[in-house]
């Protein structure tokens, strides 16, 4: 009976002791796994793909390093956010554009990123317009990571067709005359332009504004939005919006890219983007894009929305931050920077760095490959495109951020476009909108 | 004393969640109404009646309540009247009426937001095959914009809503219908009554006090409405479909004013409760029905 008992024992101590061994080490691995989470605004599937193939490889190469992505939709980006850094728990890093960041930094919830941007930058040449919303007293706050640039997209067979010649149109008179000769009703219209209020017509109105040199804001961040040239390109816009198919005054993103894809709009400033579709479901190369047109007194000029990781205060907090500046590193390697733009979104996402511009990784992707023409304008594109507030190099008012989320510059238009008001008095509307948000630096 | 206090113990879950869905809620958007909170944060001055001064001063409001007005009187005169036929309809002993009575439930179930991304595409100008069939049927003539025209927006919303919410309205209905005698129906038609006769005299005076009291309800839910507008047409185009609930959220998760929006939300509350004491109290049929023959 007692050696029974003793055997019992003796077992039961082997067994603690051997769950106290085997333990000892996962608690240790445990313990060294430094877990990160980061929020991005990409919610098509292809694109949560894209994310999780870096994060894959990463892991791959730093097994001590494990992360999750969530996605949090655009439209709920800035309350979510703001609800986050309220709470005291916002992930360790997000990607971003600089509109949002510029509300986190208000929130008082970044760190700066100067120093892994100065390092990459000298590794691999940030380009200037790119790394220029970022950089704000001495320091930078986000650091870049893909990038989008809107073009003239244009069917060259319609061009063809109607206008007797597959070369795009250079200067706002043509523009005019292409729209109204491609406009053959009801089954074709010359040009695909929004009226609602959303972000889209927010950067369509941009892009025809910025050829004129319009802007928000000037150098000191005061607002100069009321302005002749402001004015002189809305009613550019309310011209050619004519030629835009009846709704278009109610269209968003998913109705501007379904007439592009069905032909029902021969040209429209959009992201080339779109390429995907022609190349997967359409299978046609029947699509380009070109410089936005500009009249004679204007200059080349589009919009450009850099996507950027800003990092939080309670990343550091949480010992974290040695991590992610790994994971910054990583995905700004040509050749894996690639993954997040041609893969992720070919044609809509571009490198923002001159190594990643000339990865053969990028370019040899077979959709890029087939619209090349086009991706290589869109890529000399971004030397000279801008984004509405962040045009002098450094932050000049603070409440961009609030003004874009308002959709402000899209509520003028719309107000246009409907016959509401005549575009002086919505460019007035406009600007006393933007005093209420207004933050000027100084 | 113990069976009384066992008595309270047991509506306790309920009370306590009333307290924490609507209570708390309402109180905090009462105190938020009453503060200049930036968004996101926790405290903001105390500014008092300041923002409902902002807000009873803006142009939006005001035509934001109107449209609030006409959106819900406008849906209750389809849900009311629409529900009545077809439930008058169901009512009766006919070969597959259970069949039927279970399809009417498919635009009840059918979530918003799958009728409201269907009707974008659906009610299309240029693609829509809602213009292609109507332009081929020779109903109209040149394409209609629905959800983008300044007088046609709202029609079409009130229809889109109205078609969800009918089957609600016709089970309601449907089953006051059914508490009426049959036999009352056969005296009046023995005593040489018509149909148009046994509607006004038995059928609306016998189920009047409950089309009254969803009156009411119908009011108050389509008065609230947020999703089908926002994802349809985001209270455009030019305003015209922007109602209170709209404005709310739009002044609260676009402009980033929550302290304007939580006015907004209290003026909806006491509106919509004194407009139900009057109603309630004032408009309220009489109790005893004669029916007459």
């Amino acid at each position: 009976m007692s050696s029974k008992n003793e055997k019992v024992r003796g077992a039961w101590i082997g067994i603690i002791v051997g769950l106290l061994i085997f333990s000892f080490p996962v608690t240790i691995w445990a313990q060294e796994t430094t877990q990160l989470t980061y929020w991005h605004h990409e919610a098509p599937a292809h694109r949560v793909a894209a994310h999780q193939q870096v994060i894959d490889i990463f892991q791959k190469e730093h097994p001590d390093i494990k992360i999750t992505q969530e996605v949090v939709m655009w439209g709920d980006a800035w309350p979510k956010t703001l609800a986050a850094i309220e709470a005291g728990n916002p992930p360790d890093f997000q990607y971003s554009i600089p509109d949002l960041l510029l509300t986190v930094y208000r929130a008082n919830a970044i760190v700066p990123v100067t120093d892994v941007v100065l390092e990459m930058d000298e590794k691999y040449h940030f380009f200037p317009g790119q790394i220029a919303p970022y950089h704000h007293k001495d320091e930078y706050w986000g650091i870049p990571i893909w990038t989008m640039v809107f073009l003239l997209t244009y069917r060259p067979s319609y061009f063809e067709e109607y206008v007797g010649t597959t070369e795009p149109p250079k200067t706002w008179e043509e523009f005019l005359d292409y729209a109204e000769k491609l406009t053959q009703a009801p089954d074709l219209y010359g040009i695909g332009l929004g009226g609602a209020k959303n972000l889209m017509i927010d950067e369509q109105a941009y892009c025809i504004m910025t050829t004129m040199g319009a802007k928000f804001f000037d150098e000191k961040g005061n607002i100069i939005f009321d302005s002749p040239k402001t004015i002189k390109a809305l009613k550019f816009y309310k011209e050619i919006f004519q030629y835009t198919p009846p709704g278009a005054d109610a269209w968003s993103w998913g109705e501007m890219e379904l007439n592009i894809a069905a032909g029902t709009v021969a040209m429209a400033p959009y992201f080339p983007s779109v390429q995907k579709r022609f190349h997967e479901e359409l299978d046609t190369s029947d699509y380009a894009g070109a410089h936005m047109p500009y009249p004679p007194d204007g200059k080349p000029g589009t919009i450009t929305y850099p996507n950027e990781i800003h990092v939080y205060k309670q990343t550091v907090a949480r010992g974290h931050l040695p991590a992610v500046e790994k994971y910054i590193e990583f995905v700004l390697r040509p050749e894996i920077n690639y993954i997040l733009t041609a893969v992720q979104e070919p044609g809509g996402f571009y490198p923002v760095t001159e190594a990643a511009s000339k990865a053969p990784e990028f370019w040899k992707d077979p959709i890029i490959t087939r619209f090349k023409k086009t991706n290589e304008v869109a890529m000399k594109a971004l030397e000279y495109a801008t984004l509405y507030g962040f045009e002098y190099g450094r932050w000049v008012n603070l409440g961009i951020g609030d003004i874009t989320g308002a959709d402000v510059l899209a509520d003028v238009v719309h107000r246009i476009v409907t016959g509401q008001m005549s575009v002086e008095e919505a460019v007035k509307w406009g600007a006393k909108q933007m005093e209420k948000y207004s933050e000027p630096v100084g | 004393m113990r069976r009384k206090i066992i008595g309270y113990l047991f509506p306790l879950p309920l009370l306590i969640l009333i307290l924490v869905i609507f209570l708390y809620p309402l109180l905090s958007t009462v105190r938020y109404s009453l503060y200049d909170i930036p968004f996101g944060a926790k405290e903001g001055p105390f500014v008092g009646p300041q923002n409902y001064r902002i807000i009873f001063g803006e142009p939006v409001f005001w035509q934001g309540f109107k449209n609030s007005i006409i959106w819900a009187l406008g849906n209750l005169a389809l849900q009311l009247t629409i529900p009545f036929g077809i439930a008058i309809v169901l009512n009766h002993r006919l070969k597959g009426i259970n069949f039927v009575r279970a399809t009417v439930l498919i635009p009840w179930i059918v979530p918003a937001v799958v009728v409201a991304i269907c009707a974008r595409w659906l009610l299309l100008p240029t693609m829509g095959p809602v213009n292609y069939y109507l332009i081929k049927s020779g109903i109209i003539t040149h394409r209609l914009n629905f959800l983008g025209s300044l007088g046609l927006a709202m029609p079409t919303l009130i229809a889109l809503n109205s078609w969800k919410f009918f089957p609600f309205g016709t089970l309601l209905i449907l089953a006051a219908l059914q508490t009426i005698p049959v036999e009352l129906y056969e005296a009046a038609r023995v005593d040489g009554a018509n149909p148009w006769q046994c509607f006004t005299r038995i059928t609306f005076p016998l189920v009047g006090r409950m089309v009254w009291f969803i009156g009411f309800l119908v009011f108050v839910w389509n008065y609230n409405i947020f999703d089908l507008i926002w994802l349809t047409t985001k209270g455009g185009p030019g305003n015209t479909t922007q109602t209170l609930p709209v404005l709310i959220y739009r002044r609260a998760f676009k402009t980033f004013r929550p302290g304007e929006a939580s006015s907004i939300a209290v003026i909806i509350v006491i509106f919509l409760a004194a407009l139900g004491l009057v109603y309630f109290k004032l408009l309220a049929p009489k109790k005893e029905e004669r029916v007459i023959v």
